[in-house]
This record gives C-alpha cells, sequence and structure tokens, in this order.
C-alpha cells in the first residue's frame, strides 16, 4: 500500500514537472491517442460495412460507400501520421527542457549542495535517466497506455452492443491473456532492474574510454585496456542477463501463444455457431467479422496496457533521484531584506565563526576572529585544506556560518540582499571558470539582460569600459588581434571562430571581471594551476591594480604572500596562530617560516 | 446458451473441425519460431560483442591528435552506435532480418492466395511497397540532408547544457549573477533545435501524404475490387469475408517489411562507420617490440619542427637537442614556449612534422607503443584516477599486479597512510560511480597517485614530470621534491616546473622560448648569462627576499 501511495506520489512530480516544462506534451499525446483508437475502429468497421453491403447486394451505393471510405480512413491515417510525428517532436523537446530544468537547478540551488557528492550523484543519476532514454520509455508508455484505453473503452462499447454474455467471454479471455502477459513481464522486468546498476556501471567506462582527458593516459599506461577489459567484463554479464531474459521471454511466449490460440479456438467456434444460428439468435457475417477483428484488438489493446502501466510502475523509482534534484531547496532571495544596502565598505569582521562542511565532521573554521579595514591589505596563509578558501566561500555567502556572525560595518551580512552584496565584492577564485561565452560577457556580468545579434556593438560607453578593463589586464594586444575582438566568444565548442586563451590568459580576464565589478573589497584566491614565473608575476601586478583604493583579501598558496600585503593572517587547524607582518611572524610563527622556508632556501643563497 | 438437439451438433462438427485444424497449425508454426528466435539470440550477441572490442582498441591506439578534434569524436561516438546496443546497429540488424523473413514469407504466401481471387491485388500490393518506400526514401533523405546541421546543434546544445549543469561552474554564476546568461545560451539552443524539427516535420507531412494515399489505395482499393468480383458472381461469399479479414495482416506484413527495410537503411550508416573506423590507418599500435633493457635511453632531436593538426604556427623549430643516458634535464619557460609539446613527441603521441627523434639507436616512430609505455613513465600534470581499485590505478595494467611493488610506490610518494587508512587498503575501490563507498581524493592527494604510479614503473628508463607538484602546498612539496633525486636515480629524467628552485637536482636546465632552445646549462651557469632564465628566477626569488618593495619591480 505504501508503495503504491510512492508510486502514485511520485507519478504526480512527474506529471507536474512535465507540465511545467512542456505542457502541450500532454495535450499532443491525447489527441495522438484518441486518432490512433479511431483508425483501429476504421479498421474494424470497413470489412463489416462492406460485407453489409455486398451481402444486401446494395450495388448501387457501394461506389459511394468506397469513396466516403476512402475518405475516412486517408484522412484518419494522414492526421495519425502527422500526429504521432508531433508527439515525436514535442517528446524530444520536452526532454530537452527536463535536461535545461537539470542545469537551471544546478545554478539556482543553495550552493551547498554543489559540495555535497550526494547530490553531485543525484545529478547523475537524474542525467543518466535522460540519456538512456528512461524518461522518454516513461512518456512513450504515457501515451501508449493512453491510447490502449481508449481503444479498450471503445471496443467495450462495441461488444456490448452485441450481447453481454459476448462481452463477458472476450474479456475473461483477454483478462487471462493479460495476466499471464503481466507475469513474463514482471518476470523480465526483475532482470532488466538488475541490469540497472551493472549499465550505469558500464556506461562509465565506456564513457570513460572517450574522455579527453584521459587520453594521454590510455597511451601512456595501460590504464586504457584495464577500462576495455572492464568493459568487456561487464559486456559478458549483461548478455548472459540479456540471454536468461530471453529464455524466461521465450517460455512466456510458449504459453502466450498456447492460450491465445486456445483463446481463438474458443471465439471462432462461438462466432462461428452464432452465424449459423447454432447457439441463440444469429449473427450477420458482417457482424462476425467485427466481432473477431475487435476481439484481436481487443487483446493487443489490453496487453498494452498492461505493458504501459507496468513498464511506468518498474521504471518510476528511477525517476526518483530526478525529482528529488528538481526539488532541492533553491537560494531564498525574499528571505532577506531586499532594500538594506551594505554600502561602502568601512570594517569586514569575522566574529568567533565556526563551521564544518556538511557531512563532514573535522571544523574546517574554528572560532576564528579577525577583522579587516578598509584600504587593508590582508593575506591569508596555511598550508592545503587549513579552511583558507572557506573563508572566501563564507564572505561571499556561498556557505553560512554554523557558529558565530561575519559582520560588514557592524551588520551581518545575512541581512543584506543576496545581489547587492555580491555586488561589493570582485572575487577571483581559486578555480575560477569563464564561461563558453563572448568575451564581453564575460567581463560585463552586470549586463545580463543586454543581448546583441551577430552584428550588433555595445553602446559605446560600455564598450569603452570594457576596453579600458581588458588594457589593465594587459589584454589589449592579444584581444585586438582577433577579428571579433572582445565580441568573440570563448569556446570553439560552441562557435567555431571562439578564442581558446591559456591558463594565465584566462586569469587575467577573470581579474578583468573582477575590476569591471567595481566593488569595495576584492579577494583573490591564488590559483594552484601552473603558472610561470612570469605569467605569475603579472596576475600579481594585476591583482595590485584590482585592489588600489580597495580592501583587498588575498588567499595564497605560495609564499608570494609578503609581496603586496599590509598583514598576514596564519591558519592552522581551522584557527588563526599567526597574525601580523612578514617579518614579524617568521620570527614568531613555526608554520609560516616552515613554509617560507621550503622554498626560500632556494633563493636566499 | 443452451445447445438444442444432437442435429446441431453434427451440424457444427465441421465448422469445430475446421477451427482446431487451423488452430493446431498455427500453434505449431509459433512454437518453432519462438524457439528459433530464443537460439539465435545469444550468438548474434557475441558478435556484436567481439566486434565491439575490436573497435575499443582501435579508438584508444589510434593517433592522439584525433580527439583534440570534436568532430572527429562525434564521427567515432556514431560509428561505435553500431555495436554498442542489442536493439541497433549490427546486432540490430541481424535480430530483425531474421524476423522479418516471416513476413516477407507471409507476404508471399498471401500474394498467391490473393492474386488467385484477383491478380490485380497483389499488384497493388508491391505498388504499395513501392510507393511507401519510395517517399520514406526521401524524407529520410532530406533527414540525413539534416544531419550535420542537427547533430551540430545538438551537440553545441548538450555541451552548453552540461556546462550550466557543471557544478564546478557554480561559484562564478552566483557571485557574478550569471544564470540568466548563461541560461539563454541553452534557451536558444532549444530555440534552434524545436525550429530544425518543425522544418523536419513540415518535410515529413509531404512525404507522409503518399505513404499514407498508398495504405488507404490498398486497403480500399482490394476492398473495391472485391465488391466488383462479388457483383459479377466470381467470389463467394466464404472468400469475401476471409479476404476482408486477411486484408489487416497482409497490410501489416507490408509496412514490417517497409519498416525493417528503413531500419536496416538507416543502421547501416552507423555501421559504415563503424567499418570505417576499422579500417583506418589512424592506429600507432604498430611498430617494433623490443626489450627495453637492449635500450640506452639517450633521447635525440635531430632538426624537429612540430605544428599541431590544424594548426599553422610551428610550436618547435628545427629544434635538435641531446639528453644523455642517465642525465636529468630540468624544461623551463613560459607557457606556450613548448615544454609540454616536447614530452607529447617524447612520448610518441605526437609525431615530429619535420626532423626526427632517436631513443639511442632506435627511430621513436618505429617503436610500439607498449615498448614505449615500458620505456618511458610520465607524472602528468592533471591526473583523474578511474573507479578501479587503487592498485589497479596504480599498476595501470591488465597483467598481473605486484602487491608490494604499489605499497612501496604509494609509500614513495607519500599517500602509503591515507590509502591505509581505508578499510580495504590499496584494494580500495576509486570513486563513488561503482561503490558508493569509493575513496574519493583531493587534487593534492591524485596528484602523489600519479607520482605513484610512475613510481611502479620501476625499470622504465626515463622518467618525465609534468609539474608535478603544483596542487601541493610548500611543505608537502618539499617532501616530494627529497624523494625525486632517488626517484630519478639511474634514470633520463626530464622534469617541468614553473617552481625554477626546484630544479636543482638536475644536471642541465633547457630554456625554451617560441619553439627553440634559448639557453642551455647549469643553474648557477644560467645565472650568469642574462637572459630569460635569470630574468624568471629573480622574478621568484624576489618573493622570498625581505624587502617588501618587490611591488615596484
Amino acid at each position: 500500500m505504501e508503495k503504491i501511495i510512492k508510486n502514485i506520489r511520485a507519478f504526480i512530480s512527474l506529471f507536474s514537472i512535465m507540465l511545467k516544462v512542456r505542457p502541450l506534451l500532454f495535450v499532443v499525446l491525447f489527441f495522438n491517442a484518441l486518432i490512433q483508437t479511431g483508425n483501429i475502429l476504421v479498421n474494424i468497421y470497413i470489412p463489416k460495412l462492406a460485407i453489409d453491403f455486398l451481402i444486401n447486394r446494395n450495388f448501387d451505393n457501394f461506389l459511394n460507400f468506397i469513396i466516403i471510405t476512402f475518405g475516412v480512413k486517408f484522412f484518419i491515417h494522414y492526421l495519425g501520421e502527422i500526429f504521432s510525428q508531433k508527439a515525436n517532436h514535442e517528446m524530444s523537446i520536452s526532454l530537452e527542457n527536463v535536461n535545461f530544468e537539470l542545469s537551471k537547478k544546478a545554478m539556482s540551488m543553495k550552493y551547498q549542495f554543489l559540495e555535497d557528492p550526494a547530490i553531485l550523484e543525484l545529478k547523475e543519476a537524474s542525467l543518466s535517466v535522460l540519456k538512456h532514454g528512461t524518461l522518454f520509455q516513461i512518456l512513450t508508455s504515457i501515451g501508449e497506455m493512453l491510447s490502449s484505453a481508449f481503444t479498450i473503452i471503445g471496443i467495450v462499447v462495441i461488444l456490448l452492443n452485441f450481447s453481454v454474455v459476448l462481452f463477458v467471454i472476450v474479456t475473461l479471455l483477454a483478462i487471462v491473456g493479460f495476466i499471464i502477459d503481466g507475469l513474463v513481464t514482471l518476470e523480465t522486468r526483475k532482470f532488466m532492474q538488475r541490469l540497472v546498476p551493472i549499465n550505469r556501471r558500464y556506461n562509465y567506462y565506456f564513457s570513460t574510454l572517450f574522455k579527453k582527458e584521459g587520453q594521454k593516459d590510455y597511451r601512456l599506461y595501460g590504464i586504457g585496456h584495464k577500462v576495455i577489459e572492464e568493459i568487456n567484463k561487464f559486456n559478458i554479464e549483461i548478455s548472459k542477463e540479456i540471454d536468461q531474459v530471453q529464455k524466461i521471454n521465450a517460455k512466456g511466449k510458449y504459453l502466450q501463444t498456447a492460450f491465445n490460440v486456445l483463446a481463438t479456438f474458443i471465439l471462432y467456434t462461438y462466432a462461428g455457431l452464432r452465424v449459423l444460428g447454432l447457439l441463440g439468435s444469429a449473427i450477420s457475417i458482417g457482424n462476425f467479422s467485427v466481432l473477431i477483428n475487435s476481439n484481436e484488438s481487443y487483446a493487443n489493446a489490453l496487453k498494452q496496457f498492461g505493458h504501459a502501466i507496468s513498464y511506468i510502475i518498474t521504471m518510476l523509482p528511477l525517476m526518483e533521484p530526478l525529482i528529488d534534484y528538481l526539488s532541492l531547496e533553491e537560494i531564498d532571495n525574499h528571505s532577506f531584506d531586499l532594500s538594506r544596502e551594505p554600502g561602502k565598505l568601512r570594517t569586514l569582521a569575522f566574529e568567533n565563526v565556526s563551521f564544518t562542511y556538511p557531512k563532514t565532521d573535522r571544523k574546517i573554521l574554528d572560532n576564528l576572529s579577525f577583522e579587516l579595514n578598509q584600504g587593508e591589505i590582508l593575506s591569508i596563509v596555511g598550508r592545503n585544506n587549513s579552511g583558507k578558501s572557506t573563508i572566501v566561500k563564507l564572505i561571499c555567502r556561498l556557505f553560512e556560518p554554523d557558529e558565530g556572525k561575519i559582520t560588514w560595518n557592524g551588520v551581518d551580512i545575512r541581512e543584506f540582499s543576496y545581489q547587492k552584496h555580491l555586488k561589493e565584492l570582485s572575487t577571483v577564485f581559486q578555480d575560477f571558470k569563464l564561461l563558453p561565452i563572448r568575451i564581453w560577457e564575460n567581463i560585463a556580468t552586470g549586463y545580463a539582460d543586454l543581448e546583441l545579434d551577430e552584428t550588433e556593438k555595445l553602446p559605446q560607453e560600455l564598450e569603452a569600459k570594457i576596453l579600458e578593463v581588458v588594457e589593465k589586464v594587459d589584454m589589449d594586444e592579444k584581444i585586438s588581434k582577433l577579428p571579433e575582438g572582445i565580441y568573440t566568444w570563448m569556446d570553439k565548442n560552441l562557435n567555431e571562430e571562439g578564442v581558446e586563451f591559456s591558463g594565465g590568459q584566462n586569469q587575467k580576464l577573470a581579474i578583468g571581471r573582477a575590476i569591471f565589478q567595481d566593488s569595495s573589497v576584492a579577494i583573490l584566491d591564488e590559483p594552484t594551476a601552473a603558472l610561470d614565473p612570469l605569467a605569475e608575476a603579472e596576475t600579481y601586478e594585476h591583482f595590485a591594480d584590482l585592489v588600489k583604493g580597495k580592501t583587498a583579501i588575498f588567499i595564497s598558496h605560495r609564499m608570494s604572500a609578503s609581496k603586496f600585503s599590509d598583514r598576514i593572517l596564519i591558519l592552522e587547524d581551522g584557527k588563526i596562530s599567526g597574525n601580523g607582518s612578514h617579518e614579524d611572524l617568521l620570527k614568531t610563527n613555526t608554520l609560516y617560516k616552515n613554509l617560507f622556508d621550503a622554498q626560500a632556501q632556494y633563493y636566499l643563497n | 446458451m443452451n445447445f438444442q438437439s444432437i442435429s446441431t451438433i453434427a451440424e457444427a462438427k465441421p465448422l469445430i473441425i475446421a477451427v482446431a485444424i487451423y488452430s493446431t497449425a498455427f500453434l505449431t508454426l509459433s512454437l518453432v519460431t519462438i524457439f528459433l528466435e530464443k537460439k539465435k539470440f545469444a550468438p548474434f550477441m557475441q558478435i556484436r560483442m567481439d566486434k565491439l572490442s575490436i573497435a575499443l582498441k582501435k579508438i584508444i591506439s589510434s593517433e592522439f591528435g584525433f580527439f583534440e578534434n570534436s568532430n572527429y569524436m562525434d564521427y567515432i561516438r556514431q560509428g561505435l552506435n553500431a555495436f554498442s546496443s542489442t536493439n541497433s546497429g549490427l546486432e540490430g540488424i541481424y535480430h530483425e532480418v531474421f524476423s522479418v523473413g516471416k513476413s516477407v514469407v507471409a507476404f508471399i504466401l498471401l500474394s498467391i492466395i490473393l492474386g488467385k481471387v484477383n491478380s490485380l491485388i497483389p499488384i497493388i500490393g508491391v505498388v504499395t511497397i513501392i510507393v511507401t518506400s519510395l517517399s520514406q526514401r526521401a524524407s529520410s533523405k532530406y533527414h540525413s540532408e539534416l544531419m550535420p546541421e542537427y547533430g551540430e546543434i545538438d551537440r553545441k546544445l548538450g555541451y552548453a547544457n552540461d556546462k550550466a549543469g557543471d557544478f564546478s561552474y557554480g561559484k562564478d554564476i552566483r557571485v557574478f549573477d550569471l544564470k540568466d546568461r548563461f541560461s539563454r545560451l541553452v534557451d536558444d539552443g532549444i530555440d534552434r533545435l524545436d525550429k530544425l524539427q518543425k522544418r523536419l516535420r513540415k518535410k515529413k507531412m509531404i512525404t507522409s501524404f503518399p505513404t499514407s494515399l498508398g495504405f488507404t489505395f490498398l486497403s480500399v482499393g482490394i476492398v473495391y475490387v472485391l465488391g466488383v468480383n462479388f457483383q459479377n458472381d466470381s467470389i463467394s461469399i466464404a472468400n469475401l469475408v476471409m479476404i476482408l479479414s486477411i486484408i489487416v495482416i497482409y497490410i501489416a506484413q507490408i509496412i514490417e517489411i517497409g519498416r525493417v527495410t528503413f531500419f536496416v537503411m538507416e543502421q547501416s550508416i552507423y555501421l559504415g562507420i563503424s567499418f570505417d573506423i576499422e579500417d583506418s590507418k589512424t592506429d600507432i599500435s604498430g611498430g617494433l617490440d623490443i626489450d627495453i633493457e637492449m635500450i640506452n635511453p639517450e633521447i635525440i632531436f635531430d632538426n624537429v619542427s612540430f605544428k599541431y593538426p590544424n594548426s599553422d604556427t610551428k610550436v618547435l623549430e628545427n629544434l635538435s637537442l641531446i639528453i644523455n643516458p642517465g642525465e636529468s634535464v630540468a624544461l623551463v619557460g613560459i607557457n606556450g614556449a613548448g615544454k609540454t609539446t616536447l614530452v607529447n613527441l617524447i612520448t610518441g603521441l605526437y609525431q615530429p612534422t619535420e626532423g626526427k627523434i632517436y631513443v639511442g639507436e632506435y627511430d621513436l616512430s618505429t617503436l610500439s607503443q607498449n615498448t614505449l609505455n615500458e620505456l618511458i613513465a610520465v607524472v602528468l600534470q592533471e591526473f583523474e584516477p578511474l573507479a578501479l581499485s587503487v592498485k589497479e590505478n596504480v599498476a595501470a595494467t591488465t597483467g598481473a599486479i605486484n602487491d608490494q611493488l604499489v605499497t612501496s610506490s604509494l609509500e614513495k610518494a607519500g599517500i602509503l597512510p591515507k590509502i591505509e587508512s581505508y578499510d580495504h587498503g590499496i584494494d580500495s575501490m576509486m570513486l563513488r560511480v561503482v561503490e558508493d563507498e569509493g575513496v574519493v581524493l583531493s587534487g593534492g592527494e591524485n596528484q602523489k597517485l600519479s607520482i605513484a604510479r610512475a613510481l611502479y614503473k620501476e625499470k622504465a628508463k626515463i622518467l618525465i614530470l609534468d609539474e608535478p607538484t603544483s596542487a601541493l602546498d610548500a611543505i608537502a612539496e618539499e617532501q616530494i621534491y627529497q624523494n625525486f633525486e632517488s626517484m630519478i636515480a639511474g634514470k633520463t629524467g626530464i622534469f617541468i616546473s614553473h617552481r625554477l628552485a626546484s630544479t636543482r637536482f638536475c644536471d642541465k636546465i633547457l630554456l625554451l622560448n617560441d619553439g627553440k632552445i634559448e639557453q642551455i646549462g647549469s643553474h648557477a651557469e644560467l645565472l650568469k648569462e642574462d637572459g630569460h632564465y635569470k630574468k624568471m628566477y629573480e622574478t621568484q626569488a624576489s618573493y622570498y627576499k625581505g624587502d617588501k618593495d618587490g611591488k615596484n619591480n
């Protein structure tokens, strides 16, 4: 019972998701089902009418009958073709939209989910439902369920018109057939279900083999062949299962065929006897043909209905990740006072902040307090995983402190409008990303509403402002050499004329994006990716540019922190173990001295 | 429904016997068909899987450069469709062709029966098949004309959507409020796909017209012909009813034959591609297999120039260079100077555009990939483990794994304690794809694993380290360096690093600039020269010289 309620609930959720992304889909499926049913009924009635006409020797109207039949048959067949194509089209666009919905969710859900491996798995499971056509099959099954239901209703009406007894016989036969079919389907589904995890693994190895990033590995080590070995292993496993399914299927088919033959035997005998008038009132030959044909369609429709329902029921649990994923909580813009603006920074303070990443045990920040005043440049130094980058995420409100608070001019940052708070920060993340859009779009991020055609240009003033930023980060020369300048796409995958910049150049643009934001605090989480010494030096120069006249936080993974900071914080085990100038810390802080010496020894002698 | 008399039973007897004979015949034939269908399944599947295995091997041994080309990748993926499912491709064709035999036989038999009644009927049947398959061909031709456009739209949409849903973009999207901008990209893609499908649908509306007309003509035409015959009394009521009942079955056979023909035509496209892949000469798996003990690990570049495929810029130009056996060389230079390219050439991933590379007395291009794999151990800049056990990731081989060597390699790389903290130690499964509780390591730890992997190839004579410590902090980096000297002992070593100080254990430093060797010598020698090396070194050193006016240099 519980299971049924769960299934119904899942079905309703799925239905409402589809209704949201593409309301038209179900309308089309509904009409498509109606037309397919119409087609079946026409096929049942044509022979009857023809026989009636001919046996009654009604030859005068026979030609008219043929012409009308031709018209009706053609109309419904053609309409059926058009609608089934329309249904396919709707289906494929709906699926794209569901896929889009998943991406939109990734962009709007609470950030903390993005760092939760369980959520990533949820996303992968949702995607695989799309990729492997499970959702497509479910939607197809819904369509089939509709059309078989219509057909069943239509034929029931026809049969009842003949006689209740006939209806009962045909229905009983059809139901026994339906049950046999259902048992076989359930049995095979059990096997198919066992294949789901195997398939998931198989698909992982299969797609791994094609990943661009892995190609060097596959060639330089034997690991590619190892992956192929796994693929072959799974293939054998899958084929064993499929072979089992085939065997069960065959057994079921033996049984079904035997029963079908028995049912046909009973029905034909009965109908034949009726025609001969040996069993109750005589029926016409025309009606005999209706009976035989509708029995066939009736049994098929019942079978199809059963298949569709059982498919939906067995596959619904696979939809749960998708349903769960799409119902993850989003960033709530309404819980903040939208009008409250943080204003230019005077002091930013961490007050007894503790933070543990969800689902972990380690307090990455433990009762942390520090202050940053206007115009000050602060460096934060520590070993890997010491919580440096966490500080940036907390300031950007990607996470909230578990205890304590972060204040901006004395006010808890959670009280400000999220968007307005972010406008006051110019952040370059350690693993920053530029989007596969045009260069100017990546820099002028505040202008999301501005949409340009291929040939359109930006308003002069804005263009000048962007170019100024590009010049500041020394990308002007490189970009002016591009035929499209700042209008060039930043990814070859989306635009063949696109440009692919090096890591260092991308970083310059990321800094440019932060400069463009024109905020009161600049944050640079130094990238760990390999930058050559000169590019690295340039980064510092540009950052110096970025922080000019601003308050700044600099998260350093190398020991270059001393270069332009007023003050250095040493982070160790989630606590601050040192706070002071470079010279002071070298004398007083062991960790700082060790970190510094590890590299400095080779430069100082 | 009470039986009226004995005489009715006698009257009913012929009818019942007729139906019984029909039923028995039908049953026997059906059972035989089901039996055969069951039997053929496994062998067909086996053929497909053998083919798949061959194709996959072909792909990972195809020239590395092909993977830089996304069109080629699309092509390969399509080709593999031919072998990756039971219901489509090669196996699909086998199954379908096998079972369509039924329909063909039924079609022929029914045509003969119907032809006896009226010879026009089978003719109408054949004409219908021709008309419908012609119109289907027209529509599939249009479909394949649109394929490149469709493929492009689909690929771009998929790409944009992937990126939009990619969690690693999450921070920037939130902080810079990029959601709307990004969404528009996907939205546009869906819009383009929608429009294209509409175009296709319009075309199909035209081509389904004759199809519908054909089927209507067939089913209603037969009725008409029968009517006329009946009027002339040239057909009995029994035959009339029989044929009218058969029409539906007859048409079903025609539809089935048409469907399978179309299916085979469609799937043959993929099959064609897969045969192309199989025949292609893009493989690097050939070459000499040589016992690496026989190879003197001396590396010689003889006037090597190199351009990446589809590019006009020479990344390396007339480069000549000798690295002596057992010597360790540091490659330094700004990004884009050609360091990684040099490594790509030495490892055989790419072939020089001009000139030759020798290892000992052997031309590198004549050696097999296997030999190169044994000869050279590489620590790549970025390494993502696969969902295999830790030891399988380290050993990276299909052969037997030496557990002891795995453990000692992990130890030298400084990651053994971490691995041993897991329940199954080196047998622990990595990633959460295959096992829910799989091991997931941080970027720095992955880098250490990658080093362990190179160490596992203890017999390798050439060791290449490409930025092996970029994700590590200074202290962890220092620990790794301390092991490098023993790692590289007795081997020819090539080391790429931006931390110039870390090149100290190398015998020789090569400074690459614009695809040429600009400076060569020991650290001390290069510092005396007034070149790029000195400039780069001083830039880095300035961070460690106590004074703070570095801002202005």
